[in-house]
Order: structure tokens, then C-alpha cells, then sequence
């Protein structure tokens, strides 16, 4: 072989190797694109989370607001922090959702999306897929309209009372559900807001009893 | 000639590959040096723990021994306590100042989530009358807005002899900022101003010479720096798009080194057109650290050691995963950690300040422990103080259920364990919290007499001194 020939064949194997090697970045591009696009695309852990937490979060506002005035000025500024911090964090999730093209609430009362951890369900969990299943509203601790009506027709003590109660049990119905979502949503973001719902209903239950017990000590004239 | 067009062929090939490797690149994070740190070796008058590092066990509370407390070269001094609270009565920051007339008081919050704090009769910021250590006297409580829900961001300024706080909770409030006055005697805190200026508040920080109050939000980018030489004036200079939790500003006014929220880690800020009140002035980013384990960084106090310069940085609580946000007894303990920031645009971590009980291969076995479970209490830190940013030789941190832990930092790469003080567990007659300790507060030094002085949230204010010359 010339020396030229030696030279060409040189030539024509490092060129296939620079289209080779073009390709295979071509290649892993579209390789960590594709890994870049799963990474933010929602799981059914965190359409269900934005879906059913959204639900969730508009009727504890909705309490909330109707409390605003209230003639205790601790229940009045518990739900006015309600306020603030769920309407944040039900913009964050319309937002998500609006993104995801899904829609802002669950099409069915079905919490199936909470069967899908990356653990099976502990007894807990199970029990409370099975509470959601017995609750009227799907979800437990989510008022009913009755007792939301009774919440509007209250008044003084006794309407304190009652919104303390509803909410304690609107929050530690939600906590499972937050906690279920910190651990297993796929996005960081969404895990990163189901567990701040996490810290900030705790402190506000912890909050709630201690106004429950003071309410509790006071004679009812109802 | 074969060689050459060979060399030529396998140099492209390598430049081809080297490009597709130098995509990938490696931590830019330094890592602390991980593990808890060496046990207290705990000298005579102690009542220690007797098995994992910084645990009360369920054994222990069933047993009684929970009751009587733990100390490692540590005695108390005295406390103003309440015995079997129903809700909480300590808080989140402890603060000491001595007035013009040689006056010696504590201030501290009495509570961890206003108002649960109301069913045990008390309310607001305690000011404390420290005359005799041993027998701290209530002398008043400081009721305007900021002070009855302050949540972490009470701070005293001890070069101008002020006090100040912003309204805050978890999550808003609107951010009235109070401002007292406690130069002439510290004991009859004057009020000079209570005003809307602070946006949302949570937690704080002062500059030292007490002319600039920042109020800060890690739950919103909302850090709003306030002018308060004119006390009965405040007027906002400047508002950030920072999510800020604590920050301590360096003693010249012109760093803030921020607690940092929506997974920033540490951030160090150049806040010097604040310092100097330039017109519209700006702020400048000079760099941040996150760390593996990081939960909910709290706080960052700067201070020197032999010319170099450090930070020391806290989180709060666990996490399931690094920067997750908070779970309930998580495997992911931030915890505290020294910070070396001599080049401030490149800072490095040194060491770490943890307990076995925060450690990952420990957690499964404590998860039952009364308190480990609840997120805002468990196995984690929450806050840390040093007595003077010149030198320190201790650092004392409030790590919640395991109580106030003291540390050796002399050498800041290699900090060890020397005290420690976990109050007795008494009983809750109600049952809305469970009875386990919850130290939160950072904590305040009279050195001269060897003192730190901390709240627990379960119990109260304590006075607690280090004995055996560990410090």
C-alpha cells in the first residue's frame, strides 16, 4: 500500500469515526433530553397529589374566609394564615396542572393514585384509602355541607368551636396525604410543597388543640 | 507513517470522547466531614446518658430516669419553668444585655407557635431580671404585636441597646416590626415604634450596631431590610427577592450571611450600600453552598479563629431526602456545621456538629422515642450560638428532644462534644403534646460566669453552667 493509499484509508476511518462519535452524542443528547423530559413529567402520584390537595385546599379556604371576623383574634389570624399559605400553594398546583394539561380537580373520588409508592401500603395507609372510601366526601376530615352550613348559622364560642373542630379534622385528614406525596411524587417541586404542607398543618393542629382545650374550658351557654 | 496516520486517528477518536466525557461534570459541593462527633466525656456531678448519643429513650421515660434529667459537666443554675405546661412556654431565641446601669436581663419568647402559650398564662417576650442568676425574676412581659407571635426573629442589638422583633409564624403574618429601646435599663424595655414595615415575617437579623433590621421569610422572597436609627421612625430601605430564614450581619453591616430557603443552602450577601444608606441600593449575590444533607438551613453565625474566617450554620429537623423539605423522623439530619468562608467567594465546609442520635444507621432504632416522631419536634437541630465571634471555644446548639448540647470548636475541623444539659421530663396532664423535650432556642452566654442560658419550648427558661473547666 503508497504511502497516499496509507493516508486516505487514515482519512476515511477517522472521518467514520467522527461521524460515529457525532452520532453517539447525537445520540446521548437526545438520551439525557429524554431522561431531562421524564424527570418532569408527572407521575400519577403527582397528578392525584395536585388534584385531590387542590380539592382539598379550596374548602379549607373557604372556612377560612368565613372566619376572617371572627371575635377571637387567634381563630381569626389562624384562618387568615390559612388563607394565605393554602391560596400560595393552590395557585402552585393550578399551576402544575394547568402545565400538565390535566385538569384542576379529580374526575372521581378514586385515591388509587395513592396505591402507587414506592412501598406497599403500610396498615396506616390502608386504612386510610379505606376511610376516604367510607367518608361522604372521599376524603376524611372534608366537611360536609351540612356541617359547613351549620358553620355559617353559628355564632360567638360556639362557631369558634366549631371551625377549630372541622379544621382539625380537614388537617389530619390531609396530613397522610402530604406525607404520602413527599415521599412518592416524582417531581422534586411537588414533593418539595407536600411536605411543607406537612410542617405547616403540624404546627397549626398543634396550634388548634391547644385553642380547643381553652374553648373546652370555658362553660358552653349552647 | 502507519504510526502516524494511526496517532492521528486515535487523537481524534480521543477528542471526540474527551468531549463526550467533559459533559458530565463532577460535585462542585464540597462535603462536610460527615459522622457524629466525639462523645462528652463527662466528668464528676454528672448524670449522663447511658447509651446512644443524645437519645431519651422510651425505657428511660417508663423508668423515671427521663424525669431527673441528663447532665455532662453541666449543673442548673436556676430557671423560671412551668412544671407541667399544656401548651408550649419557651421559644426560639434567648437574649442577654447588660444596660448602662449594670442591669442584667434575659429576654426570650414564651412560646413556639403563638398562642399556645395562652392556657399557661403566659404571653409575649419575658424580660428577665438576671441580678441573681440562680433565681431569674419576671419583671415584665413585652405584649405589642411582634413580641406576643415573633416567632424566631427576636434579636438584640448589644452596641445600640436595642430590641426588636417582627410579627411572624410559619407561614404569614403581616410583618409589623417592634422596636424597643433597652439602653437605660434593660429591665423596663421601652417601646419606640410598632409599625407595618416588615412585610412577612418569621425570622430576622440585626445589624450589631442596631440600625438595620432585616425581616425574613424562607416560605417567601420577601427579605426587606428596615432603618431603624430613628427608632420611632422605621422606614423600609430595601426589599430582595430572597427566601431567607435567619441571617447574622457581619459586624461591619455590610455581609449578611443568610439561612437561605428554596434549596440555597448558605448564602452570603453583600448588603454594604444598606450599611452605607446609598439611594436605591442594590445587593449582590457573592456565593452560596449547599451541602448532602442539608434540611432547612436556620441560621449562619459568623466569627474568626486564628485570622480565619467562619461561619456556623444550622438546620432544622429531618428530611427523607437532602433539601425534601421536612418528614416525620426522616432519615436526613442537616444539623450544624462550620463553614470556612476566608475566601469568601469559595466557602468550604470544615466540619460537622451532629449527635449519633442524627445519624442515618441510627434513626430506624430511636424512630419510637417519645418525640421522634412528631416533625416539628424529633431527633434534629434547630438552633446554635457562640459567646463572641472573636475566638470562640464553644458553641452551644439547641438540639430538641436531646436538649442543649455543647461543642468544642477551637479547632473548627475537628469539634468534639464537652457538655451537655437535657431537662427533666415531667408529665403533661393534658395530653395535646407529647411529654419529651423540645429545645429550640439559641442560646445566650454569660461567660464570666460560665453560663448559657436556653429555652426549652416544653418547659421554660434555664440557666445552666458549665462545670469540670470543660469551657
Amino acid at each position: 500500500m503508497t504511502a497516499a493509499r496509507q493516508v486516505f484509508v487514515a482519512l476515511v476511518v477517522a472521518l467514520l469515526l467522527v461521524v460515529a462519535t457525532v452520532a453517539a452524542l447525537q445520540y446521548r443528547t437526545l438520551h439525557v433530553t429524554r431522561a431531562r423530559l421524564a424527570a418532569v413529567a408527572p407521575s400519577a402520584v403527582d397528578v392525584g397529589f395536585a388534584q385531590f390537595m387542590s380539592l382539598h385546599h379550596q374548602q379549607a379556604v373557604v372556612m377560612a374566609q368565613l372566619m376572617r371576623d371572627d371575635e377571637s383574634s387567634a381563630v381569626a389570624n389562624l384562618a387568615q394564615s390559612i388563607i394565605g399559605a393554602q391560596l400560595l400553594e393552590l395557585g402552585e398546583m393550578r399551576g402544575w396542572l394547568r402545565l400538565w394539561n390535566k385538569p384542576f380537580f379529580p374526575e372521581s373520588r378514586a385515591m388509587s393514585w395513592m396505591l402507587l409508592g414506592d412501598d406497599p401500603p403500610s396498615q396506616a395507609l390502608a386504612q386510610y384509602l379505606l376511610d376516604c372510601e367510607a367518608s361522604p366526601t372521599g376524603m376524611p376530615g372534608l366537611a360536609t355541607d351540612q356541617q359547613l352550613n351549620r358553620l355559617r348559622s353559628l355564632q360567638g364560642l360556639a362557631r369558634s368551636r366549631l371551625f377549630l373542630e372541622l379544621m382539625l379534622a380537614h388537617h389530619e385528614g390531609g396530613i397522610p396525604m402530604a406525607r404520602f406525596a413527599a415521599k412518592n411524587a416524582r417531581i422534586h417541586a411537588v414533593r418539595r410543597v407536600a411536605s411543607n404542607i406537612v410542617l405547616e398543618q403540624t404546627k397549626e393542629v398543634a396550634g388548634i388543640r391547644v385553642m380547643l382545650h381553652a374553648i373546652r374550658l370555658v362553660p358552653s351557654s349552647d | 507513517m502507519k504510526s502516524t496516520a494511526g496517532m492521528a486517528v486515535l487523537a481524534v477518536a480521543m477528542l471526540a470522547l474527551g468531549g463526550c466525557g467533559g459533559a458530565d461534570s463532577g460535585p462542585t459541593t464540597p462535603v462536610g466531614s460527615g459522622g457524629a462527633v466525639p462523645k462528652a466525656v463527662c466528668g464528676p456531678g454528672s448524670n449522663p446518658e447511658s447509651g446512644m448519643q443524645g437519645r431519651v429513650s422510651s425505657e428511660d421515660h417508663a423508668s423515671g430516669r427521663a424525669a431527673e434529667g441528663y447532665t455532662c459537666n453541666t449543673e442548673l443554675v436556676g430557671a423560671y419553668t412551668t412544671s407541667n405546661a399544656i401548651g408550649t412556654v419557651g421559644g426560639f431565641k434567648v437574649e442577654r444585655y447588660i444596660d448602662a446601669q449594670g442591669n442584667e436581663c434575659a429576654y426570650y419568647d414564651s412560646t413556639l407557635l403563638y398562642p399556645t402559650n395562652a392556657l399557661d398564662a403566659e404571653a409575649g417576650v419575658n424580660v428577665m431580671d438576671m441580678t441573681d442568676p440562680a433565681n431569674p425574676q419576671l419583671v415584665t412581659r413585652l405584649l405589642t404585636p411582634a413580641m406576643l407571635t415573633p416567632h424566631e426573629s427576636l434579636v438584640v442589638s448589644q452596641e445600640a441597646g436595642v430590641l426588636a422583633a417582627v410579627t411572624g409564624n410559619p407561614a404569614f403574618y403581616p410583618g409589623i416590626v417592634d422596636v424597643y429601646d433597652i439602653s437605660e435599663d434593660c429591665r423596663s424595655p421601652q417601646l419606640r415604634s410598632s409599625a407595618l414595615v416588615g412585610n412577612l415575617g418569621h425570622e430576622s437579623g440585626l445589624a450589631p450596631d442596631g440600625r438595620t433590621f432585616y425581616s425574613a421569610n424562607p416560605g417567601s422572597p420577601t427579605l426587606v431590610a428596615v432603618d431603624i436609627t430613628q427608632p420611632l421612625f422605621p422606614r423600609q430601605l430595601w426589599t430582595g427577592p430572597y427566601y431567607s430564614h435567619g441571617l447574622s450581619i457581619s459586624n461591619d453591616g455590610n455581609r449578611a450571611y443568610v439561612a437561605a430557603g428554596d434549596g440555597k443552602g448558605f448564602m452570603i450577601l453583600d448588603v454594604s450600600e444598606i450599611q452605607a444608606r446609598v439611594d436605591d441600593p442594590q445587593v449582590y449575590e457573592i456565593a452560596n453552598i449547599t451541602w448532602p444533607n442539608m434540611t432547612i438551613p436556620q441560621n449562619a453565625i459568623p466569627f474568626t479563629r486564628d485570622g480565619k474566617s467562619y461561619v456556623l450554620e444550622i438546620d432544622e429537623y429531618s428530611a427523607s431526602e437532602a433539601d425534601g423539605g421536612v418528614a416525620a423522623h426522616g432519615d436526613v439530619v442537616g444539623a450544624g456545621r462550620i463553614i470556612d468562608i476566608t475566601d469568601e467567594t469559595n466557602p468550604v465546609i470544615v466540619s460537622d456538629l451532629r449527635l449519633d442520635v442524627h445519624e442515618p444507621e441510627n434513626r430506624a432504632e430511636i424512630a419510637g422515642d417519645p418525640g421522634a416522631f412528631l416533625p416539628i419536634q424529633g431527633y434534629a437541630g434547630h438552633y446554635c450560638n457562640i459567646p463572641t465571634r472573636v475566638n470562640p471555644e464553644i458553641a452551644a446548639c439547641s438540639m430538641i428532644v436531646s436538649g442543649l448540647r455543647i461543642f468544642d470548636i477551637r479547632d473548627p475541623a475537628r469539634p468534639k462534644e464537652i457538655a451537655y444539659f437535657n431537662a427533666p421530663v415531667n408529665p403533661r396532664i393534658t395530653p395535646i403534646f407529647e411529654a419529651s423535650n423540645w429545645a429550640m432556642s439559641s442560646p445566650a452566654f454569660a461567660p464570666e460566669r460560665k453560663e448559657i442560658w436556653y429555652t426549652d419550648g416544653y418547659s421554660g427558661f434555664y440557666v445552666v453552667r458549665l462545670t469540670n473547666d470543660v469551657w
